[in-house]
């Protein structure tokens, strides 16, 4: 990849993410710097969230994978609110 | 007499193969709610399979579930389906019309779109220009008067809407702005209004804020799973003081 398109890789990996079946994940957060692609956010679960770093190393060989993605705990009994209409 | 209606409410559960239950224990809901909605993305990218894995949850609840579907819900170009297998679980999923169901002496109407984005006041798209852009809106526009029409329609004690689209921006507080346009529609809040809805929830917005309500001060509360961190949010609703009319 060129150094041009680089600068838009974060754009295509994010993508990519969505698009890819083992991940599917819209609200994740991609950026780059000199050293590492870094990928933010929450999937739903542990597979998900591995399967990004392939996904990654698929399309941008090379680069060291940040993976900071959370699988979303849904641990916690449920809240309970009044509301008034 | 005043009553209260118990409402279990989550929605992008996104469930797919690697899923396990994501409603928590089938027990604990019965004995804390009265009905289930569930505002869309049910599934990971829409295919018939992961489907059929939510169906197999919601078959073992015993309390009414009424579902949307999300935009995940249409990636695959299988919705008829997904929505074919989940209503075989038992549930009802609705697309612009409404359903009905009795809490003890109180008639309880849902009705439910998934809705579409175009942005809101101050900051929104408009039928002009392109085909595609005219497109975008009309369909938001579609979805907004189906709401409208079956919450207008409903001749119920308590009316709730269910949209997987935000329908105002309070609830998106947390995402990043530029994105509002996508995330949801002052058209559907609009509809809420006008059709007289008691409380409007709503998914989608995964880094949303949890609370708001419509220019009219309709409650609207935003039950995306992740960002609930829970299986559903329990919204109590009493018919104490209702209004009982449309805009």
């Amino acid at each position: 990849m060129s150094e041009k398109g680089e600068r838009y890789l974060p754009e295509h990996l994010h993508e990519a993410l969505l698009a890819d079946e083992r991940v599917g994940e819209q609200a994740l957060d991609v950026w780059a710097d000199e050293h590492c692609i870094h990928i933010a956010g929450s999937v739903a679960t542990a597979d998900r969230r591995d399967a990004i770093v392939a996904v990654v190393n698929e399309l941008a060989p090379g680069w060291d994978v940040c993976n900071d993605v959370e699988v979303i705990s849904v641990d916690r009994p449920p809240d309970v609110e009044d509301v008034t209409g | 007499m005043t009553s209260v209606v118990r409402i279990a409410a989550v929605g992008d559960v996104h469930v797919g193969l690697d899923s396990g239950p994501v409603l928590g224990p089938p027990e604990q809901l019965a004995e804390s709610a009265d009905l289930l909605l569930v505002a869309g993305d049910l599934t990971r990218r829409g295919a018939p399979a992961e489907a059929a894995v939510l169906a197999a949850e919601l078959r073992r609840l015993s309390v009414p579930v009424i579902a949307i579907l999300g935009n995940h819900d249409y990636e695959s170009d299988a919705a008829d389906d997904v929505r074919d297998i989940i209503e075989a679980s038992g549930a009802t999923v609705l697309d612009g019309g409404s359903a009905t169901i009795e809490v003890g002496d109180v008639r309880v109407g849902v009705a439910g779109t998934p809705g579409f984005g175009g942005g809101f006041q101050g900051a929104s798209c408009s039928e002009f220009g392109e085909p595609l852009m005219k497109a975008f809106v009309a369909h938001t526009r579609a979805m907004a008067t189906a709401l409208c029409r079956s919450l207008t329609a409903l001749d119920t004690d308590v009316r709730v809407a269910m949209t997987h689209y935000s329908p105002i921006e309070a609830t998106l507080v947390g995402e990043r702005l530029e994105i509002y346009p996508f995330l949801g529609s002052y058209l559907l809040a609009e509809a809420i209004d006008t059709g007289g809805a008691h409380l409007a929830v709503h998914g989608h917005a995964h880094r949303g804020s949890r609370a708001g309500a419509t220019v009219c001060g309709v409650p609207v509360r935003n039950v995306a799973q992740p960002l609930l961190g829970r299986p559903y949010t329990m919204l109590r609703l009493s018919t104490e003081g209702l209004a009982d009319g449309h805009v």
